[in-house]
């Protein structure tokens, strides 16, 4: 008998069925992929398990009884713990304190039993094999690290359900190893895993069968053998896809943006290189490289110490990102939660929010232009949502992405400079994206790109810049592009010296 | 079985939407029809343009502190403001200014008060309750120093006019109040500077990587905040032809609650002028109610306090559901 059994689940947000007759059985060690496009209903699914959400019909089986999950604590009393697409930890506690959230180990005067944290926080963090002290604060830790607290948090409790939304949409693959290598340990003490990623090689590699949903319907699951990817991505988006980095042949022109000797204090040193139009440069380096804070010298988010710049010829020194995007230089941000987007507001207030002067007269925004711009950026971005005026927090997470994306391109931009644009999108989505960008730099845009996913890098740059320790490493031309090759280089295995 | 009730921890959630929704209009309208049931004098057009009236000067100082709340901020120097302006503004008259020179000298230190709270917030880095908090001081502080602690009476008519004039039987305060809203909510909801308010309310990083003058609009949102103190306290004075270094002690604390009861949120982003208005009303009409009523003053206080922290309360509520 099956561990769990969810049946006929339905789920209605106001004109929205995000999940319809959906039904699952997940076995004990067993790790059950979920796949589907942005909005399919992944999410919503998984906070009806987690008790976050209320669902409309079906009924739940755990364990060979029949339970109601009301309420988040319900869930995690039986053992089902749920890692969400957002983190929930608290960055300004501790690790042990993040790890016991909601239920320390208490004496009985109600103190906490210090001596207790410590040493199970201690074995925890060895089950998730991480090396930090519990005493260190969560902020101090990196995304990777704070993914595996997470998960060390679920095992504070005693869990047989372990669910994660998407725990990779910000890793590296050295990162996802690992995430893994906890993964197999739980699975072999028979823990029973629900895994969600846009992810397929990481889908194919970790879980035991593959369940794909579509407008909150159930197209099909079958173990994963007798899956093959295209099969999957067909299931997900209802047509085939034939090629998942499009790259269209757009001829190289003039240099747009050239940086020289740029420095950040230690951060970056001395950095150099170009970007013509129609082309598109990906930046290339392990976290501490500096390619961030390059990116973010470029973008006016941070003031170089060093070094300078122009654009189409012209010297250019932002001074805040506003005097970026008034040079036409456009920027999304990886972090859409923290730095990109304004949850609460509508989809047509984040749409406009870089171009207000331009929809305005004498300082008053034109509604009806705003309104016009909006719906136009749905229908290009394709974003699945009720209408203009619904909040962005109502939108499923890709399709946040999508707008994000939308507003930046709506100031016009002549160098894009993308940090992870396609983090938490889906396959399908990501090849628009791509497209996209495509069209972007056919129009004779110049492209900056950073990706966590090195395919992404090597799919759609034409060259690829890669530093390490602050310094530039390589300028690699498309026809040498490889995996090892760009690994080697931003591992300090090859060129320049090693440390 | 699924069972059809919703999660139980969410009662207390609904209520801090339900308010977020349209709760100071209910309100509004619940204690109007309570007070109009229990005193005849109250639905009277008389006792409304006092309830207007007396909420003149509250309400104005409360349309700054929207700006103000909505973008995250506070400004608890209000009351200090209002005082110094229209004391700085009788000193000059003492001296021999005409009533317009008074009203301009009134409005100019209200904003320069502004624009120094502004000017710590946004370039020395300190946190708004800290900044204003200091200024609340310093500015009654000043009020008594350049007054020596006495009040000085009788000023021009040109100025007493904003406090104490009539036009067709509408005292001019409720028609500058009523005049203001309307601009105000015209600037908050449909202009670049109002947009731009929220967006530093809703997500000061993303705001900034969005082009948006973070700095810059949380200033000039003080110094609004100020110049309206100055129009507040011109209104104050007029209307008692004197001014009093210890006028307006504790507006800070009804300024704001008119801002939180109607609707606004302390965690920025959320807000309107419309919930605003209601929301001084509100606390207007309670007064005036429990007065009509004969219910001791204290007991008025109480009441009024018990008002605010409900407001606060679902506030803080419907801010914990979205972590
Ligand atoms: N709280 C909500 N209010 C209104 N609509 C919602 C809400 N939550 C989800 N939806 C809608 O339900 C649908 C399913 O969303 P869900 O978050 O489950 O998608 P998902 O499969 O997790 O997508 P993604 O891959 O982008 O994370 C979407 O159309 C979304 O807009
Ligand atoms: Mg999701």
């Amino acid at each position: 008998m099956p561990l769990l059994t969810m049946t006929n689940i339905s789920k209605r947000f106001g004109a929205v069925q995000a999940l319809q007759d959906v039904s699952l059985t997940l076995d004990a060690g067993e790790v059950l992929g979920i796949v589907g496009e942005n909005g399919a209903g992944k999410s919503t699914l998984i906070k009806i398990l987690g008790g976050a959400y209320f669902s409309d019909t079906g009924s739940i089986v755990f364990d060979g009884e029949s339970i109601t999950i009301d309420h988040p604590e319900y869930s995690l009393s039986r053992g089902i713990s749920v890692i969400y697409q957002e983190l929930s930890l608290v960055p300004e506690l501790s690790v042990a304190e993040n790890l016991f959230l909601g239920h320390m180990p208490r004496n009985v005067l109600g103190g906490i039993k210090h001596n207790e944290v410590m040493q199970r926080s201690r074995t925890l963090l060895e089950r998730i094999q991480l090396d930090v002290s519990p005493r260190q604060r969560l902020a101090d830790l990196r995304i990777d690290a704070r993914q595996l607290v997470e998960v060390g948090k679920a095992l504070s409790r005693d869990v047989r359900v372990l669910v994660m939304d998407e725990p990779t949409s910000s890793l590296n693959e050295k990162e996802v190893q690992h995430l893994f290598s906890v993964v197999r340990n739980l699975k072999a003490e028979g823990v029973a895993v629900i895994y969600i990623s846009h992810h397929l090689e990481e889908v194919f590699e970790i879980c035991d069968r593959v369940m794909v949903l579509r407008d909150g319907k159930e197209v099909d699951t079958r173990p994963t053998t007798e899956w093959t990817p295209t099969q999957i991505v067909e299931a997900m988006v209802d047509r085939p896809i034939e090629d998942f980095y499009p790259k269209a042949n757009v001829p190289i022109g003039d240099v747009v943006f050239r940086a020289d000797g740029l420095s950040l204090n230690d951060r970056v040193q001395n950095v150099s290189f170009d970007i013509r139009a129609g082309e598109i440069v990906g930046l290339g380096g392990l976290p501490g490289s500096g390619i961030i804070e390059t990116a973010q010298i470029i973008a006016g988010i941070r003031r170089a110490t060093g070094g300078t710049m122009t654009l189409q010829g012209q010297p250019y020194h932002p001074q805040s990102p506003h005097s970026a995007i008034q040079s036409q230089v456009g920027y999304v941000p990886e972090d859409r939660k923290e730095q990109g987007l304004f949850l609460e507001f509508s989809i047509r207030r984040n749409i406009a929010l870089s171009i207000l002067s331009k929809l305005s007269k004498f300082g008053v925004v034109n509604n009806k232009s705003t309104e016009a711009i909006a719906q136009k950026a749905i229908v290009d971005y394709k974003i699945k949502a009720a209408g203009t005026g619904a909040p962005v927090k109502s939108l499923s997470g890709g399709n946040q992405q999508k707008v994000l994306l939308a507003r930046v391109g709506q100031s016009d931009p002549i160098l894009m400079i993308m940090n992870d644009p396609t983090r938490g999108i889906d396959v399908g989505a990501k090849v628009e994206v791509y497209e996209r960008i495509g069209e972007f730099v056919q129009q004779g845009g110049a492209v900056l790109l950073l990706s966590s996913e090195l395919p992404e890098l090597i799919g759609i740059s034409d060259r690829i810049v890669v530093l390490r320790n602050g310094q530039k490493i390589a300028d690699i031309p498309r026809n040498e592009f490889s995996q090892n090759v760009i690994m080697s280089y931003a591992a300090g295995t090859s060129g320049g010296n090693n440390e | 079985m699924t069972a059809i009730s919703q999660p139980k921890s969410s009662a207390m959630n609904t209520l801090g939407n339900i308010w977020r929704k349209g709760g100071v209009l209910i309100a509004f309208t619940v204690l109007s029809g309570v007070f109009a049931v229990l005193s005849p004098r109250f639905l009277t057009i008389d006792n409304w343009l006092n309830v207007l009236l007396q909420t003149s000067t509250i309400g104005i100082v409360a349309i700054g502190m929207t700006f103000v709340i909505v973008t995250a901020g506070i400004d608890l120097s209000v009351g200090s403001t209002v005082a110094l302006s229209g004391m700085v503004a009788a000193v000059a008259m003492r001296a021999g200014s005409p009533g317009l020179i008074g009203i301009l000298v009134a409005l100019t230190v209200g904003g320069l008060v502004g624009l120094f709270n502004g000017f710590s917030i946004t370039k020395l880095g300190v946190t708004p309750f800290i900044a204003t908090l200091a200024t609340l001081a310093m500015g009654r502080g000043l009020t008594l120093a350049v007054s020596n602690g006495q009040t000085i009476f009788s000023f021009p008519d040109s100025y007493n006019y904003l406090g104490e004039g009539e036009i067709a039987g509408i005292p001019v305060p409720v028609i500058v109040l009523l005049l203001a809203f309307i601009v105000a909510h015209f600037v908050l909801s449909r202009t670049v500077f109002g947009h731009g308010v929220y967006a530093v309310g809703g997500n000061r990083e993303a705001a900034r990587l969005a082009g948006i003058h973070t700095g810059r609009t949380e200033l000039l949102v003080y110094v609004i905040g100020g110049v309206l103190c100055g129009l507040s306290g011109i209104i104050l004075m007029g209307r008692l032809d004197a001014a009093l270094p210890t006028s307006a002690t504790g507006l800070e604390l009804n300024a704001i609650a008119a801002v939180v009861i109607g609707g606004a949120s302390l965690f920025g982003g959320k807000g309107t002028m419309f919930g605003t208005l209601l929301g001084a009303l509100t606390i207007g009409v309670l007064a005036n109610g429990l007065n009509l009523l004969n219910v001791s003053p204290f007991w008025t206080q109480f009441i009024q306090g018990a008002v605010i922290f409900v407001a606060v309360l679902s506030d803080s509520l419907s801010q914990r559901k979205k972590n």
